[in-house]
């Protein structure tokens, strides 16, 4: 998603950052580690980029190793691109619903 | 093309993903109640689980449910949990949100008070002040305002302004009142005006015979005048009120300690050991008391037991008497 407009998906992913922000603050602010926006909302977008990156990365040397036994065209920064953003939104909504669970 | 393409397609997808978490948000509060909160909290809250009981206080003031009573529990419990900021901002939120209440002014002033003796950089007690006295001016019954408001004076050393207040609730028609005569009488005893101390201890007496903390001070103001005789028999006017309670045991020992009747002192200690036998003070008197009547063993049974109960004083008897501690 957004491949040539790379830019504008880490906008939009902080974007939701800020709202998974707001309803993490009313669950968890006692705890302390909530308090401070622009830290905590950085550690956020930061921790779900990690982790999306790590297992897009992991996928798509699966799927470079796919592509060469079965000597396909390999379109793996797309492919890696497209995994990272797609898991970018699944962590995203994990992270929403278990915010919004009481 | 396929740029384009691209782009349309994740917009697409985008807008699907933020239509679907709405979808998902109203689904998920659509089961929620706020009686169904109400309930989880109220339990949370009696079962002093207070940060479970706020998680859901904060979720019913969000839901507009904003009732009185939620508001005092949802700062009572970030008050325990030591969240006095929070706590603050709890209440001021309540202040613009319903109509002001004395019980509303208290715990403003409790919030801030508590947030001033944690904080490092110590401040006048004026914030807490004037919300007490708000606190009061809405219900001139309220206890609780003028014990507080009497005790941060009596903290600031301004006992005149403190009996100030305890005056004024004496004469409000507050249950049991006449502790507040006690409380002025201490402000005297604190000031040594032992003569004005003990008038306020009388009149509160007078109102209520079985005013147990009046008996121990008047006991402590004739000890200090060295008149062990009167102190003696308010100690146990105390006892005769409430037997169960080591302290009244412990001061009569003391003063026969005082007066060098050990064995007297003794009785009474083991009286008081009696209520609580691991009491490490009482121990260690009864220790130096044998030691003071030569009878070495006793003296070190006692100054053992004191030490393990972890008096250090104790520690330094054992190594004079016998050398090997413990």
């Amino acid at each position: 998603m957004f491949y040539k407009h790379k830019l504008l998906f880490f906008i939009i992913h902080l974007v939701f950052c800020m709202f998974l922000f707001y309803f993490i603050n009313q669950q968890f602010i006692l705890v302390g580690i909530f308090s401070n926006f622009v830290v905590d909302l950085f550690i956020l977008f930061i921790s779900v980029i990690i982790v999306s990156y790590i297992l897009s990365k992991t996928a798509t040397l699966f799927y470079i190793v796919f592509a060469k036994l079965t000597k396909l065209k390999t379109y793996k920064r797309f492919i890696f691109w497209l995994l990272f953003t797609t898991l970018c939104y699944i962590l995203d909504f994990i992270i929403f619903a278990a915010a919004i669970e009481y | 093309m396929f740029i384009k393409r691209n782009f349309i397609f994740s917009m697409l997808i985008t807008v699907i993903f933020i239509t679907l978490c709405a979808v998902y948000y109203k689904q998920q509060n659509q089961k929620y109640t706020a009686d169904g909160f109400i309930h989880k909290a109220t339990h949370y809250f009696k079962n002093e689980e207070y940060i479970k009981a706020i998680r859901y206080y904060r979720k019913i003031i969000s839901m507009g449910e904003t009732d009185e009573k939620t508001y005092i529990n949802a700062a009572t419990a970030l008050i325990r949990t030591g969240y006095y900021e929070k706590a603050v901002e709890l209440l001021q939120q309540m202040e613009k949100d319903l109509p002001p209440s004395s019980e509303m002014y208290y715990l403003l002033a409790y919030s801030h008070y508590l947030k001033i003796i944690n904080s490092v950089n110590k401040k006048d007690f004026i914030v807490p002040i004037e919300y007490l006295k708000k606190s009061i001016e809405l219900d001139p019954r309220n206890k609780l305002s003028y014990k507080f408001l009497g005790s941060i004076y009596e903290r600031k050393r301004q006992f005149e302004y403190a009996r100030q207040w305890y005056k004024k609730a004496s004469l409000e028609d507050i249950d049991n009142s006449c502790e507040f005569y006690g409380f002025i009488a201490n402000t005297y005893f604190k000031q040594r005006r032992f003569e004005e101390a003990m008038n306020y201890y009388e009149k509160a007496l007078k109102e209520n015979k079985n005013y147990i903390s009046a008996y121990y001070n008047i006991a402590e103001i004739y000890k200090e005048e060295s008149n062990f005789e009167k102190s003696e028999e308010y100690y146990k006017k105390a006892i005769e009120i409430s037997p169960d309670y080591i302290y009244p045991y412990y001061q009569i020992g003391n003063l026969y300690f005082e007066n060098n009747e050990f064995t007297t002192a003794i009785e009474w200690y083991k009286k008081a050991l009696n209520i609580e036998p691991n009491e490490e003070t009482v121990n260690f008197y009864i220790g130096i008391a044998y030691k003071q009547l030569n009878e070495k063993e006793k003296a070190i049974e006692y100054l053992q037991k004191a030490a393990y109960c972890g008096n250090d004083d104790a520690l330094r008897e054992l190594k004079e008497l016998s050398g090997n501690v413990l």
